[in-house]
This record gives structure tokens, sequence and C-alpha cells, in this order.
């Protein structure tokens, strides 16, 4: 593994919206061996090897080190390492695959609304029938650690494999822990969020590993791909204006960071008003720009990781 | 077996009881049940074959206490020598086995028994090779005390009884909420009628009671709560002042006395056995007992503890404990389902916590 090994989940809607995110940023994915292929490139970043996993395997991934850098669920990173910030560097938080890992209990629990009450039923349960409250999840490390700090000790887990929020009501468990981003199907299943049953708001994240062996060679791809990300958005939210050389936008107060005679960045939003600023000084005729990509000297989010390896 | 483990066993092999070798293996749900889901990222565990879970026993004195529960060991003094299986937090660097020896003594009671037992662990340790250690001793049975002291409801006592074990009791001080109005209204009606009334609600709601809770038990919980404030905020006071008292082990007795006459509070035979127990020891004069300290903090490491506890660690590392005993009462009726009832006390040396200490 001596070139840096991006993985990319392989199917649903967190592969659509990662495929997105990186042909936004100007790296189309290209699957080899058709849509159903396991291992694809990055238009652009021909040093990349890019594999499709599913999210869970990318979590597992990074925390073993097989994978330099991937994109998952916070919730998965959170459930497959038991110190995240030992093992993982969260890169850049991607803006989609949002969702809140929640504690919910019957709806007919009208007299339980916090974990403190949850705390107190629970002991009463097993005092009453010898028998510990059920909480049925898939996210089984990060129930123990929340109810863990919550003062909740009296339960235990049942393991779901599939439609967790059902349980309660199949009579397989009294409690739930699960992923949810409007709460329907909660609500869909006579459950409810408790007040305080927030333990994570989780987004996709591409996040690095620092158990993984990084080569020079692996740091340059994560390098070339940050740089690439960042100039792009900075390319989004700048816009280029041409105008004479003899002008000097600065000497007239105008918020334009020159790169050269007659030439300057300014933000989105600001074009049109400078541009008929420039044009009012003789600087005419300004041309406005569309700008891809602009890069910098220094990519603060790669020298961050750098920073972090060195600890 | 090394020279430090040899000597260790000989000490308390030869005044402790009769060998026990309790089974390798025991149900995980046994040991859950009575140290809480919490343990379980501690628990080697693998599935029994049959959709049930067995774990390697993480420690020795719920295996030997399950034996004598369930009647195929008699009530009497052992001692055990062997390997148990926990797995380290991550980063300390620690092996997921290592071996035991100890003793757990059945039928006992007392304050004499409690310095015969805390006396026994220290030798050990010191013929085991540690140096510079830091012992700590508690005593569980003093806070509960200080709970029935207090004018708190049976369901208060319980729940800072059970965060008390978790290490949370202060938490657990937190005003109340006052009670709903849902909750007040209930409290003015009968058993039967508040019942009825919260049946009618999940009409309303078109909910219907799930989870081994009925409508009763919710109404139940409800009136109840409407008519427990909480701990009255002297009574929290105290229970703060308690959590915080620290002091050398030898002053311990007088400084309970001093904060139980500051607060009016009767600690009854709890402090007299804490009393003459100090005594017992001080006449024993154990190893270590010169700079022990007494602690009245919450969280000894297993929720079994109701009585005497002690600690003996490394002074760089006292979350590592390399000897911890303690008086657990309770354990043997909760194990056998009320039908075996004893005292029992014991304690073990982890020896490869007590090389660590001794080689630094």
């Amino acid at each position: 593994m001596t070139r840096l090994r991006l993985a990319i989940p392989s199917k649903g809607r967190l592969k659509e919206q990662a495929e997105t995110y990186f042909s936004g940023a100007g790296f189309r994915l290209e699957q080899i061996g058709g849509a159903r292929g396991y291992s694809a490139r990055l238009q652009g970043l021909p040093d990349i090897e890019v594999i499709l996993l599913s999210a869970s395997e990318i979590a597992a991934g990074l925390v073993s080190g097989d994978i330099h850098i991937g994109v998952t669920g916070e919730d998965l990173l959170h459930e497959t390492a038991s110190d995240l910030d030992a093992v993982i560097h969260l890169l850049a938080p991607l803006g989609f695959g949002r969702a809140r890992l929640v504690v919910a209990a019957p709806r007919s629990w009208i007299d339980v609304d916090t974990m403190a009450d949850v705390e107190d039923v629970a002991a009463r349960m097993e005092a009453a029938t010898g028998r510990r409250l059920r909480v049925a999840t898939k996210y089984v490390r990060s129930t123990r650690r929340f109810f863990s700090a919550s003062g909740v000790s009296s339960y235990r887990i049942v393991e779901s494999a599939g439609a967790t929020e059902g349980a309660p009501a199949a009579g397989a468990a009294e409690l739930i822990v699960d992923i949810t981003t409007t709460g329907a199907t909660l609500e869909g299943n006579g459950l409810k969020i408790l007040k305080d049953g927030l333990i994570l708001a989780s987004e996709a994240q591409l996040a690095a590993s620092l158990r993984a062996e990084w080569t020079p060679e692996a740091l340059l791809g994560l390098k070339a791909l940050l740089e690439g990300m960042d100039a792009r958005s900075a390319g989004r939210a700048l816009q280029t204006v041409r105008f004479s050389p003899d002008l000097d936008p600065v000497a007239l107060g105008l918020d334009i960071e020159v790169v050269g005679p007659g030439e300057g960045l300014c933000a989105r939003g600001k074009a049109h008003e400078l541009a008929r600023r420039l044009a009012e000084a003789g600087g005419g005729p300004v041309r406005i720009l569309e700008t891809e990509f602009v890069y910098r000297v220094l990519n603060e989010r790669f020298e961050r990781f750098v920073a972090r390896r060195r600890l | 077996m090394n020279s430090g483990a040899r000597a260790v066993e000989d000490m308390i092999f030869a005044v402790g009881g009769e060998r026990i070798d309790p089974p390798t293996l025991a149900p995980a749900r046994m040991i859950l049940d009575l140290s809480g889901e919490a343990v379980r990222q501690r628990l080697c565990t693998f599935p029994d074959g049959e959709g049930g879970e067995l774990c390697l026993r993480p420690d020795m004195t719920v295996p030997i206490a399950a034996l004598v529960a369930q009647g195929r060991r008699a009530l009497a003094r052992y001692v055990y020598s062997g390997t148990v299986w926990r797995l380290p937090r991550s980063g300390s660097g620690e092996a997921p086995e290592f071996s035991q020896v100890g003793f757990e003594w059945f039928a006992g009671g007392g304050p004499e028994e409690d310095a015969e037992a805390f006396c026994l662990a220290m030798s050990a340790a010191q013929a085991g090779g540690e140096r510079s250690a830091r012992v700590r001793i508690g005593d569980v049975a003093v806070f509960s005390s200080l709970l029935k002291g207090l004018s708190l409801s049976q369901a208060w006592r319980a729940k800072l009884l059970r965060s008390f074990a978790r290490g949370g009791a202060r938490e657990a001080l937190v005003p109340q909420p006052p009670a709903s109005a849902l909750a007040t209204a209930l409290a003015g009606l009968t058993a039967e009628q508040a019942r009825h009334a919260v049946e009618e609600i999940f009409a309303i709601a078109g909910t219907a009671s799930t989870g081994q809770r009925s409508a009763a038990d919710i109404a139940g919980r409800l009136r109840e709560r409407a008519d427990d404030p909480g701990p009255s905020a002297q009574a929290s006071e105290a229970i703060s002042e308690y959590l915080s008292l620290e002091c050398p082990a030898h002053e311990a007795s007088e400084t309970i006395a001093s904060f139980a006459r500051r607060q009016r509070v009767d600690l009854g035979q709890a402090l007299s056995d804490f009393t003459l127990r100090q005594e017992a020891i001080a006449r024993r004069a154990p190893p270590y007992w010169s700079t022990a300290r007494f602690s009245a903090r919450d969280g000894w490491r297993f929720e079994y503890y109701d009585g005497f506890v002690f600690e003996l660690a490394a002074p760089e590392t006292p979350d590592r404990p390399s000897v911890a005993g303690g008086r657990y009462d309770g354990l043997l009726a909760r194990l056998s389902g009320q039908t075996v009832s004893a005292q029992a006390i014991g304690a073990a040396v982890r020896m490869d916590r007590l090389d660590a200490g001794a080689s630094s």
C-alpha cells in the first residue's frame, strides 16, 4: 500500500452523494469494470487508488489502517473505534448523510422523558420482574458508552440485524437506539425520542486513518486531493475580474485580490459592483470570468493532518 | 510461577481456607446481571451454541459465590489461585489474561472478620513484593446508613445507592423538576382510577401499553413521583458533604463521627462497626496502614460490594489496583434468588499489577 488508498461507499444514497461531491470538486469517478466494479479512478488524480466498499467496511478499514482515507458516516466511525480521536482524523465534513443517533422509548411511557427516567424505570423493572430492560440496537458500542455516561446500568442490549424500530412493538425490546433523520419512522412505530437522548449528530466525513502506513507517495496523493477539493471550493466562492493593467484597484480602495497586472479575484456576490466601479475609474472594458479552481501555496487541511500525525 | 506469586499463595493458603477452583466459563448473563452492561466491554464472550452467551470468568468472586449459592459448595472459607480474563482498556498495555490469588469467606461477618481479611490481603501484597503502595478504604454500609438516617423516600434511597455504586451519587442529587400537571392530577385519584385515566389517555393518543409496563405501572410511577419531592436541600447537603470526606485512615472514625454530629444524623450500627473495625485493624498493625487513606467518595469497583471495601495501588496508577476486596453480604441472596443468605467477604491480589509495582 504505497499509493493513497481512498474508499468510497459502494451503494445507495451515500455513494451517489459522494460521487456528486467529488465530481463537484472536479474529480469525476470512473468505475473500473462498469457500475458493478469495486475499484475506480478519480479523473485528474491518477495516483490515487479508489476502492468501493460498504460504509461500515470503510469505517472498519480506517480503524484498522487498511485504507488511508474514506468517506463514511461519523456514527459508524464512533461505533467502530472505542477511542475515535486516537485512530481517526476527520479531514472534512461533507455536508450530506446527516442523521441523528437517538434513544427512543414507547410513546405510551408517558412518565418517561429523560435518561434519568430510564435509569429509574430500569431499576424498578429489574426489582419487580428480575429481568433487565432491553435495548435493541445495531449501535452496540455507542449505546454502551452513552448509557454508561448517563448513569444507566440495569439494561441489556439486544443486537438487532434489521428494522430496529419495530423491536418494541414486537416485544423484543423496550427501548431502541437508532439513526433517524426526520423522526417520522420512529413516530410511525409508536416511539418518541427522549429529551436528552441525542447520542450523536452525524454527517458523512472524509476521514483519514492514523494507523495506516503513510508513505511519501500516499501523503502526496492526499495533498493533491485536498488541494483539489479546496481549490474547487475556493473557485466557487470567487470570480475573476480583468481590467486595464494601468489601473490599481487597491489604490481605489476596492476589495480585489490582485493576482497580476489587470487581473484580480473577488467574492462571487461582489463582482458586478466592483466591475462597474473599475469601469467608472477608466479601467474598462472590465470582464468577469468564471474561476473553476484557485490553488494556494499552503493547504491548511493537509498541514493540520501532517501536524496531527507527528503527535 | 515467579517467587512473588508463590509468596502470595503461601501467605493466603496458609490461613485462608479450603482450595477451590471454580469453572473457567460462566454464563455471560450471570456476570452482566450482577455488574451491569458497562462491564461487557471488559468481558471475553462467545456464543454457547444454543443462543446464549458464555464468558471467560472476569473474576473469581462471582463464580465461587455462584457455586455456594447453588448449594454445590458449603458455606465455608475458600482460597484460590487461577487465571481470569478481562479485556484491557485500549492503550493500557495490560494483558487480557492474568492470574489472581485470593480468598472468599462465607458465613462469618462482623468487624473482626473485616480486619482479618484486610490484614491478610495486605500481608499477601507485602509478601509479593509490593513496596510503594497506597491503600484506600471505604464503607458502603456507612453510606446506606446515612441515607436511612436522612428522611428520604424508599425510591430515592435506592436510586442514590445505585448511583453510589456507579460513582455518580453527587450527579444524581440534581434538583427534581416539579411533578407534571398530569402526575399531580393522578396523585389525587385512587390507584384504580389513575389506571383508568392512563388507559383513556392511551385510547385518545391511539397508542397502547408496550414493553412489559402496564398502564397501572405507569400510573403508579407518576403518582409516586407527584408525592415525592426528592431529597430536601438539607439532605442533599449532608450527602454531598459526606461524599467529600477524605482523611488518613486512622482518623476516619472520628471524621465520620464528627460529620454525623454536625449533620445531626444517626449512623447507627454502621458507625460503631466502623470504629470496632478500625480498632481491630490498628491492633493487628498490617503493612501500609500508616499511609492508608479513608475516602467516602462513591464508585467502588463492583456493584455487589455493600460494606467495608479496600484497594491497594501503586501511587502512579491509582486506577489500577493490585489488591481489591470487600464485603458483599447481599450477593449470595441475589445469586440464589433469596434462598441462600450469608455474610461474605473476599479479596484478590492481581499478580501482573503486583509485579509491575514491585519492579518499578
